[in-house]
C-alpha cells in the first residue's frame, strides 16, 4: 500500500517537474528572444527575510517606477550558486540578477560561467562611478563588510591599529578569537603580516605570523554569534570581528575599542549567464551603479555597506563611519585576492587548518 | 460417530503436523522480513556504502593510512579516544554511587532525589545542556566568580574551550545511561549480603570490595565500554565547550564532509571510530560473557 502510494506520488512528482521544466524551457527562450527587444520583466535572487525586502523596497521599486520593468524577487539564501547551476544545466536560467553574492560563492560561479561578464562599456561606466575597487570581471560590490579589530578596554591597553599590529603579541599582548574555518580573509591578513609579494604562494612564510601567535588564540570561532559571545563573556580580549557586529558590541555597552585593521570583505551584484532579461538586467545594474540615493537607502536599512563613496555622503555621519566602504576605513582595510586565493585554496587552507586544528 | 469421523477426517492433516511453540522456518522469515529488509537498508547498506566510500577511486587502504599519518585526523583520533577513557571511568565512577544509592537507600526523598538529578539532564535537549554548561565555564560565569570570591584565583582562569570543559560536558550527558544500565545491574545484589557480611565481621568498604563486586564487575564493565562507545560519537559537546583547537573526530569528519568535500577521507574516519567501538564492545562481550552485555543492554 505504502509502496503503492509513494510510487504514484513519485510519478505525479516526476510527471509535474517534468511538465515544469518543459514549460520553462519553452519559456526561456521566448522570453530570451523578446529580450533583445526590450525587456519588461527582472528576477532578482536574494537572501530572503529582511534582506530581500530591502531590496525590494529601495532598489526594486524605485527602479520599477521609473523604467515600467516588472520586478520580481526570489528568496534562495545560500544556494545561489547550486540553483543557478542547476537551471544553467537544464538549459533553464531563470534568474537575471543575483543580489549580494558572497565573495567565495561569486568568484567560484564566474570560474564556472555562470556569471555574465560585463561589457567593456559597463566596465568603463561602471569604474568611473565607484572606483576600480569595486568593480570585478562580472559585477560590482554590494553589501560589504571589514573584518576589524575590537578590543576589551577592561583587559587590553594596546589595541592594535593595523595588520602587523593584530600579529605582534609582545607589543600588544591579549588573547585573540580568530576565524576558524573559513580563511579566505584571514589569509589576505597573512598576505600583509608575512610581507607576501602579491600573488606569492610561499605556504610555511605565509602562515608563519598565525604559527607566532597561536599560543595566544583562545578561540577559533566558527560563527558569528560566537564571535560576539566570546567578547560579551570574557573569553578572548582582542577580536577579529565583522564590522556591523563589533559595533553592535559597542551599542550594547562593551567597553571596546573598534579599530579599522583587517580586511575587506565585499559581496558582489551580478547578472546571471543565459539571463532570460538581459536587457532589464543591463539596465538594473546601471541604475544600482548611478544611483547613489538607492544605495544610501538600502545601506541605512541593512547596516551592510555600498560601493557609491557617493551614497555614504548621502547617509547620516555615524552611520556611514561604521561601514566598510567609507573612504578613511576602506584605506586601512587589507584586501583580498580572490584569483591568488581561490587557485591556491587546498594549500593555504591545510596550511592555516594544520595551525588551528594540529595541536 | 459420524460426528466424530468428520472430526477425523478433518483431522487427519492436523493431526500429522504437530502444534510447536516455534513459527515454522517460513513463517518466522516473513515476519521477521520487514525488519531485516529496514536493517539492511538503513543499517548494512551504509555500513558496505561507507566502506565503498573509504576506498573510492582506487584509494585502497591510503585514507586509512591518512588517519593516522595525518596531523589533525591523528590528533583528533588520539583526543576523542583519551577523552572517551576518562568519561568512561568518571561517569561510572559517578554512575555507580547513584545507582547504588538508589538500590540500598531507605530514605523515599532521597531516591525522588537521585532520580531527577538523573532524568531531568536526560530529557533536556544536547543544545540546552551544552549552553548551560558554556554559560557556567566562560570567563565572567559564576565558576570563575566563585573561583575569584573565594581567593582562589585573582584573574578568571581558561575553562572553557580546554579538554576539562570536554570531558565534563559529555560525562554529564552521559551519567544518567550509566546510572540506569549500573541500577539494572545492582538490582538483583541482595541487600542482607552486606549485612552478613558485616555480622562476619567485614568493614563496610571491605563488604563491598569482597562481597559485591565480584558480583557486579561484568556489568560495570560493560557500563564503561557503553558510555565509552558513547562518548566516541560526540559532536556538539566537543565543538561547543572544546572550540576547534581540540576538535573530535565526529568534527573533523563534519569538517571533511562539508569544508574539504573530502568524503572518502571522511568514510575512512568513520569507519576508524566504528572498529574502535566494535572492538571496545567486543572485549566487554568476551570478558564479561553474553549474558551479562544482554542483562545490560536491555
Amino acid at each position: 500500500m505504502h509502496l503503492a502510494k509513494r510510487t504514484t506520488t513519485t510519478a505525479a512528482a516526476l510527471l509535474i517537474s517534468a511538465i515544469a521544466i518543459t514549460g520553462c524551457a519553452t519559456q526561456a527562450p521566448t522570453a530570451g528572444t523578446s529580450g533583445e527587444a526590450a525587456d519588461d520583466k527582472l528576477v532578482i535572487a536574494s537572501w530572503g527575510g529582511d534582506f530581500s525586502a530591502a531590496t525590494l523596497k529601495y532598489l526594486a521599486e524605485p527602479f520599477s517606477e521609473e523604467t515600467g520593468i516588472d520586478v520580481s524577487i526570489v528568496d534562495v539564501p545560500g544556494t545561489q550558486a547550486t540553483q543557478l547551476q542547476a537551471q544553467s544545466d537544464a538549459g533553464a536560467v531563470q534568474w537575471d540578477i543575483l543580489d549580494s553574492l558572497g565573495a567565495a560563492d561569486a568568484y567560484f560561479m564566474n570560474q564556472e560561467g555562470l556569471l555574465a561578464p560585463l561589457s567593456a562599456d559597463e566596465t568603463a561606466s561602471f569604474t568611473e562611478t565607484l572606483g576600480a575597487d569595486k568593480i570585478t570581471d562580472f559585477g560590482f560590490s554590494f553589501s560589504s563588510l571589514g573584518y576589524v579589530v575590537v578590543c576589551n578596554n577592561e583587559t587590553v591597553t594596546a589595541c592594535p591599529a593595523t595588520v602587523e599590529e593584530f600579529f605582534d603579541t609582545e607589543n600588544f599582548p591579549g588573547r585573540r578569537s580568530v576565524p576558524g574555518e573559513y580563511y579566505s580573509q584571514l589569509a589576505a591578513m597573512l598576505q600583509v603580516a608575512s610581507g607576501s609579494a602579491p600573488g606569492e604562494v610561499d605556504i610555511p612564510k605565509l602562515v608563519k605570523p598565525l604559527e607566532d601567535i597561536k599560543d595566544s588564540v583562545s578561540v577559533w570561532y566558527t560563527s558569528g554569534d560566537q564571535m560576539d559571545q566570546v567578547m560579551r563573556q570574557g573569553e578572548a580580549d582582542i577580536s577579529l570581528h565583522y564590522s556591523g557586529r563589533g559595533y553592535s558590541l559597542l551599542d550594547e555597552g562593551l567597553d571596546a575599542t573598534l579599530n579599522w585593521a583587517g580586511v575587506y570583505d565585499p559581496g558582489f551584484t551580478a547578472v546571471a549567464a543565459d539571463a532570460p532579461h538581459p536587457t532589464a538586467a543591463a539596465e538594473f545594474m546601471k541604475w544600482v551603479v548611478e544611483n547613489a540615493q538607492a544605495q544610501a537607502d538600502w545601506s541605512e536599512a541593512m547596516g551592510y555597506s555600498v560601493p557609491s563613496t557617493e551614497a555614504l555622503e548621502l547617509m547620516p555621519a555615524e552611520l556611514s563611519e561604521r561601514l566598510a566602504d567609507y573612504p578613511a576605513n576602506f584605506e586601512l582595510l587589507a584586501q583580498q585576492d580572490f584569483d591568488w586565493y581561490l587557485a591556491n585554496k587546498d594549500a593555504i587552507d591545510s596550511g592555516i587548518r594544520e595551525i588551528v586544528q594540529g595541536g | 460417530m459420524p460426528q466424530q469421523d468428520g472430526n477425523l477426517s478433518g483431522g487427519v492433516v492436523r493431526a500429522r503436523r504437530e502444534w510447536h511453540p516455534h513459527l515454522g522456518p517460513w513463517t518466522g522469515l516473513a515476519f521477521a522480513l520487514p525488519t531485516i529488509v529496514l536493517i539492511g537498508l538503513f543499517v548494512i547498506f551504509p555500513l558496505i556504502q561507507l566502506l565503498v566510500d573509504a576506498s573510492a577511486e582506487g584509494a585502497g587502504l591510503d585514507n586509512y593510512i591518512a588517519v593516522f599519518t595525518e596531523n589533525i585526523s591523528r590528533r583528533a583520533l588520539f583526543t576523542t579516544v583519551l577523552d572517551s577513557a576518562i568519561v568512561a571511568v568518571i561517569t561510572v565512577a559517578i554512575g555507580s554511587v547513584l545507582a547504588w544509592t538508589l538500590h540500598v537507600t531507605e530514605r523515599r526523598w532521597l531516591r525522588v532525589l537521585v532520580w531527577i538529578t538523573v532524568l531531568v539532564p536526560f530529557t533536556m535537549g544536547t543544545i540546552i545542556k551544552n549552553y548551560a554548561i558554556l554559560l557556567l565555564l566562560v570567563a565572567n560565569g559564576p565558576v570563575n566568580g566563585l573561583l575569584m570570591g573565594l581567593g582562589i584565583t585573582d584573574a578568571p582562569i581558561s575553562l572553557l574551550y580546554t579538554p576539562f570543559a570536554v570531558i565534563y560536558g559529555i560525562s554529564y550527558s552521559l551519567i544518567p545511561y550509566a546510572v540506569l544500565t549500573l541500577y539494572s545491574v545492582f538490582a538483583p545484589v541482595d541487600r542482607n549480603l552486606l549485612a552478613s557480611a558485616s555480622v562476619l565481621g567485614a568493614s563496610r568498604m571491605t563488604a563491598l570490595r569482597t562481597v559485591i563486586f565480584p558480583l557486579v564487575r561484568g556489568g560495570i564493565g560493560v557500563t564503561l565500554a557503553l558510555v565509552f562507545v558513547l562518548s566516541l560519537g560526540f559532536y556538539i559537546t566537543p565543538l561547543l565547550l572544546g572550540g576547534l583547537q581540540s576538535p573530535f573526530v565526529a568534527t573533523v569528519i563534519n569538517q571533511q564532509i562539508f569544508l574539504l568535500y573530502d568524503f572518502p577521507g571522511a568514510a575512512a574516519n568513520a569507519v576508524v571510530v566504528l572498529v574502535i567501538a566494535v572492538i571496545v564492545m567486543g572485549i566487554a562481550l568476551v570478558t564479561a560473557g553474553a549474558k551479562t552485555v544482554r542483562k545490560v543492554l536491555g
